[in-house]
């Protein structure tokens, strides 16, 4: 039994891309602990801040005295005491190297806080206890002070000693007599973007503080709520002052950002990392040695079984790092791998549907009720701006619900998986299953053609004739349907750049909506329904008519009778349309999902017309892609010029889409443009049809 | 055919259909112990189907397939360990290594030959240290045959196992066989089209035809049952001219060539006398008797 499961723990690692996705995995989980949403340098942050609860600094002290016997190497100290008098007199050497020193603990006199002195290079500094009078001038003199968090700062400190940091970038001050005093000041810090001011309430500010905070030069980002204390903010307070500060990005808390920020990479990684071990178990189960091995199921499982949970573990363990709550973190480790699970189940489900002519089946309506609606709530929340909403536990019912509903489909998924040998076997017959080779294709299609038998190699291309006039002869679209799934290969290359491509536009396609500012629910929703267009509406369909064309497949194609052309095309894009109905049901599916949002966010209903629009556009443009595709030559001006063409085009619709939710955000001046930009590529599109229908020789 | 020995797979009334096309229709077979099966059909007479159902890689529609006293679909481990296949499309980790895919393998037996899997890698000339991916299509047939025989299984089953080998390598492949199954504890059943192989090593022969078992019997009693009689008749015979028995008649005036099947001394001659003809009787090889049954 070891020597077995080492075998195939072998045959998992063996395979470059699943040790660079693993890799991959990992560096990007600990980025996303390491990388903090301010505009710090990522390691003083996480040498600094209590405010972010990262790991500490190398050095830790429990008393100042210790600091004396610090290695002038040392770059960052935490000092845990309050027991100062003993440590005195402070004779620090000095420490030129340091440059971050987080402080609990209480500086009695200016001349213990004269240590500051010794440390020129400072760049971070904490101190989380009352400021002793008129010391922040201590503090004024570490020039090169990018961090300041003070517990409290009274008016009899020296507030205008702060001018004198010019180069602060985040400033956090917990609690504050005078607000309007230090508003006053930072109007002169030429390079603070950020500021953190959990008290007092923002939402008492005037008039004449709003001016004042407009006026800071390089200000960002606002956070109005801290960690641990201070006023909680609804979410309609924090679109009011963000409304008095429109340069400026107003969120509720850093915490909130930092959580965000965590869950993106960890359901990025999650996504690619499990996606890579589900195209290699199903290479695993792809073949017929999967039936005659013995104990070969049990084996294949075991490992993929063991990477999830000890991910699942991984990933809990860094979301709840990051503040999140334990069920959400559960919930959020548990809902990639149970997706993968249960695509996994449904392609093979759907390659057996296949078999027997019918793509859409109930089966698959449930599969997409029971799993996709829960995930796509979940994953819809996570491109939600404010992520208290789901990740801080704010809503226990939901996080736990989600939580049951991602344990719930694995377990299902799994019940199914000793069956898949079977289903591969049963789809090889007719058809072949995912994963099969150009080669196989050939056989199946020989099978089909039922009167050329022989040796590989000696005729492959009138067998591959035969094939395919026998299926034109047919006029069946069942068989075309077959021939498009044939089509569907999944070689380990294509599933990865598939997932690569999955991952890769919905990070960007996020990333750059949030720059421009889209950070709320329905925004966030919009952007998970472009992105299931993307993957599943455009992305899967004309990869396999590039696949089928770069491994030159449709080789049959030039062989045919040109009468038998068009019937070919026709059939084919048919055949298309069906394999996009189950898509369609899940793009409804998401509609339902924003539409009940929609009681959260004041989503107005006129929006459902417009992605109504978007999702029929977007279905519509795949068929003009796929003529091109098969059409011009050379292949390489399609697969360069494509990702632009359709980038435009669902940035445009996207946009569209989002000039609906949130007009106060939505420029018309880009959006008209745009859409007039998709309406000119459309209109292209069918130009280009036209022409190339005749290069096809179908008119 | 023994009738002591055990029967390893039995199949009843077995029936395959995809949708409505019905590709097996009662096939009854019953292959003992030691026999070495060639199985014979044109494309498309439903081998491939058949060696499937009696694996367990497709389900019957109808009727049975036992393998070693087991529903073929729900195979033990144990019964599993003591069978080797090799299909017509074979796939293989191309990303391993030829000694990897060997490990691979072997950790599912108990019992691998690791000599005979390093003796048959010398004979057929592969290197452990080359990877599968590129292996051509007659090498990774080899591999495959290595690595269905190297935990010596009582049962073997190809599809078609030579179709892609050079002569010289099948002639190794035979001989490799012949040397495995010597002891007759081992069963083969096997597909393939060369004829002049299934005739060099094969026990038994079944005939499948249109999705049914036409022929099943030793390879002897075959070549004993079908003759190819020659006659020469003092005048010409006529258009409705035939024996009872008969695969096929080609009638030419006075001349005539018939396939029989099951021919009796007596009715040689009742023909003689009747036509006052001279008659010849032929042997006739395995592709001959394979063309005669096919009408060819």
């Amino acid at each position: 039994m070891d020597q077995r499961l080492y075998q195939v723990f072998l045959t998992y690692v063996q395979r470059w891309q699943l040790l660079l996705t693993a890799v991959l995995y990992v560096a990007v989980s600990v980025a996303a602990v390491c990388i903090g949403p301010l505009q710090m340098s990522p390691s003083t942050l996480r040498k600094v801040s209590p405010t972010f609860p990262l790991p500490r600094p190398l050095k830790k002290f429990s008393d100042l005295s210790e600091l004396e016997r610090t290695s002038d190497s040392t770059r960052s100290v935490f000092v845990s005491t309050n027991r100062l008098q003993n440590s005195k007199p402070i004779t620090l050497k000095q420490l030129p190297r340091l440059s971050s020193l987080e402080i609990l603990g209480v500086f009695q006199s200016g001349d213990d806080m004269a240590i500051l002195r010794s440390m020129p290079n400072l760049q971070a500094f904490s101190y989380s206890s009352n400021l002793p009078w008129n010391c922040l001038r201590y503090v004024a003199e570490a020039q090169d002070l990018r961090y300041l968090q003070l517990l409290a700062l009274k008016p009899d400190q020296g507030l205008s000693d702060l001018r004198r940091l010019q180069k602060l970038d985040v400033l956090e001050i917990r609690q504050i007599e005078d607000y309007r005093l230090l508003f006053n000041e930072i109007r002169h810090l030429p390079n603070l973007r950020t500021l953190i001011l959990p008290g007092p309430k923002a939402t008492t500010f005037q008039g004449a503080d709003w001016e004042q905070l407009r006026s800071v030069p390089r200000l960002q980002y606002l956070y109005l709520e801290g960690n641990i204390d201070g006023p909680e903010y609804t979410r309609i307070e924090v679109d009011q002052i963000q409304q008095a500060l429109p340069q400026v990005k107003v969120r509720p808390s850093p915490v909130n950002d930092r959580r965000t920020r965590v869950w993106t990479f960890i359901a990025f990684a999650s996504m690619l990392a499990s996606g890579v071990l589900i195209m290699q178990l199903q290479t695993h189960f792809a073949h017929v040695q999967s039936r005659i091995i013995p104990n070969y199921t049990t084996s294949h499982l075991l490992v993929p079984i063991v990477f999830w949970t000890l991910s699942t573990i991984f990933n809990t363990v860094i979301l709840w790092y990051a503040n999140c709550s334990f069920a959400a973190s559960l919930a959020g480790s548990l809902i990639v791998p149970g997706l993968y699970w249960w695509l996994t189940v449904a392609m093979l489900r759907s390659a057996k549907i296949q078999n027997q002519a019918s793509t859409f089946s109930p089966y698959f309506t449930a599969m997409m009720c029971f799993q996709v609606l829960p995930n796509s709530v979940t994953l819809s929340s996570f491109f939600l701006g404010d992520i208290d909403w789901f990740l801080s536990g704010r809503q226990p019912v939901l996080a736990w619900g989600i939580t049951i509903a991602s344990v719930i489909a694995p377990a299902m998924a799994l019940r199914r998986i000793p069956r898949l040998h079977s289903l591969y076997a049963e789809c090889s017959a007719g058809v072949p299953p995912l994963g099969l080779s150009w080669k196989a294709w050939n056989v199946w299609g020989k099978n089909l053609a039922g009167s050329q038998e022989g040796t590989w190699g000696t005729r492959l291309r009138s067998r591959r004739s035969a094939a395919l006039d026998s299926l034109l002869a047919t006029r069946n679209p069942t068989e075309t349907s077959k021939l498009w799934i044939a089509g569907n290969e999944q070689s380990g290359w294509q599933l990865c750049m598939r997932l690569l491509m999955m991952g890769t536009a919905a990070f960007l396609f996020i990333q750059v909506f949030r720059l421009l500012g889209y950070t709320d629910p329905t925004g966030g929703a919009l952007l998970m329904l472009s992105a299931a267009g993307i993957i599943y509406v455009d992305i899967f369909p004309l990869a396999q008519v590039i696949v089928w064309r770069r491994r030159r497949s449709l080789l049959g194609y030039e062989l045919l009778r040109p009468s038998n052309r068009q019937d070919f095309v026709r059939q084919l894009f048919a055949a298309m349309a069906r394999d996009q109905r189950p898509f369609l049901v899940l793009h409804l599916l998401w509609i339902v999902v924003i539409w009940q949002m929609s009681t959260i966010t004041h989503l107005p209903p006129w929006m459902i017309p417009g992605i109504i629009c978007f999702c029929v556009f977007r279905g519509l443009s795949i068929y003009a892609y796929a003529l091109l595709v098969l059409a011009v030559k050379p292949i390489w001006i399609v697969i360069v010029c494509l990702p632009i063409v359709w980038s435009l085009l669902s940035f445009s619709s996207a946009y569209l889409a989002l000039g609906c939710t949130r007009p106060e955000n939505w420029s018309p001046t880009i959006a008209i443009p745009l859409f007039l930009t998709g309406i000119a590529f459309a209109l292209l599109g069918l130009v280009w049809i036209r022409r190339y229908w005749e290069r096809l020789e179908l008119a | 055919m023994n009738a002591t020995s055990q029967t390893i797979i039995q199949t009843q009334h077995l029936a395959k259909e995809f949708g409505t096309k019905r590709v097996l229709q009662d096939v009854n077979l019953a292959i003992p112990q030691g026999a070495i099966v060639g199985l014979l059909g044109t494309n498309g007479s439903g081998k491939s189907t058949l060696l499937k159902c009696i694996l367990g890689l497709l389900r019957c529609s109808q009727g049975s397939a036992r393998v070693y006293g087991e529903n073929a679909w729900d195979l033990s481990a144990e019964s599993k360990a003591r069978l080797g296949y090799v299909p017509q499309d074979i796939r293989l980790y191309p990303w391993m290594l030829v000694r990897q895919i060997i490990a691979y393998t072997a950790a599912f037996y108990p019992r691998w030959d690791f000599k005979l899997t390093d003796r048959l890698l010398e004979e057929w000339h592969l290197s452990p240290t080359d990877l599968v991916g590129p292996l051509s299509q007659g090498q990774a047939q080899k591999l495959a045959l290595i690595l269905a025989l190297g935990h010596r299984p009582e049962l073997l089953i190809f599809d078609e196992p030579v179709a892609s080998l050079d002569p010289v390598a099948r002639r190794e492949f035979l001989k490799s066989l012949l040397e495995i199954t010597q002891d007759e504890r081992h069963t083969v059943l096997f597909s393939t089209h060369i004829t002049s192989d299934l005739e060099r090593v094969a026990s038994h022969v079944a005939v499948l035809r249109h999705g049914q078992i036409e022929f099943f019997d030793e390879l002897d009693v075959m070549k004993d049952k079908v003759k190819r009689l020659r006659i020469s008749a003092a005048e010409d015979l006529p258009p409705q001219f035939a024996i009872p028995g008969a695969l096929r008649t080609e009638i030419d005036g006075r001349r005539a060539l018939v396939a029989v099947c099951d021919l009796h001394p007596h009715m040689v001659e009742e023909l003689k006398s009747k036509w006052h003809a001279d008659i010849s009787v032929e042997d006739l090889n395995l592709e001959d008797i394979f063309l005669e049954l096919h009408h060819a």
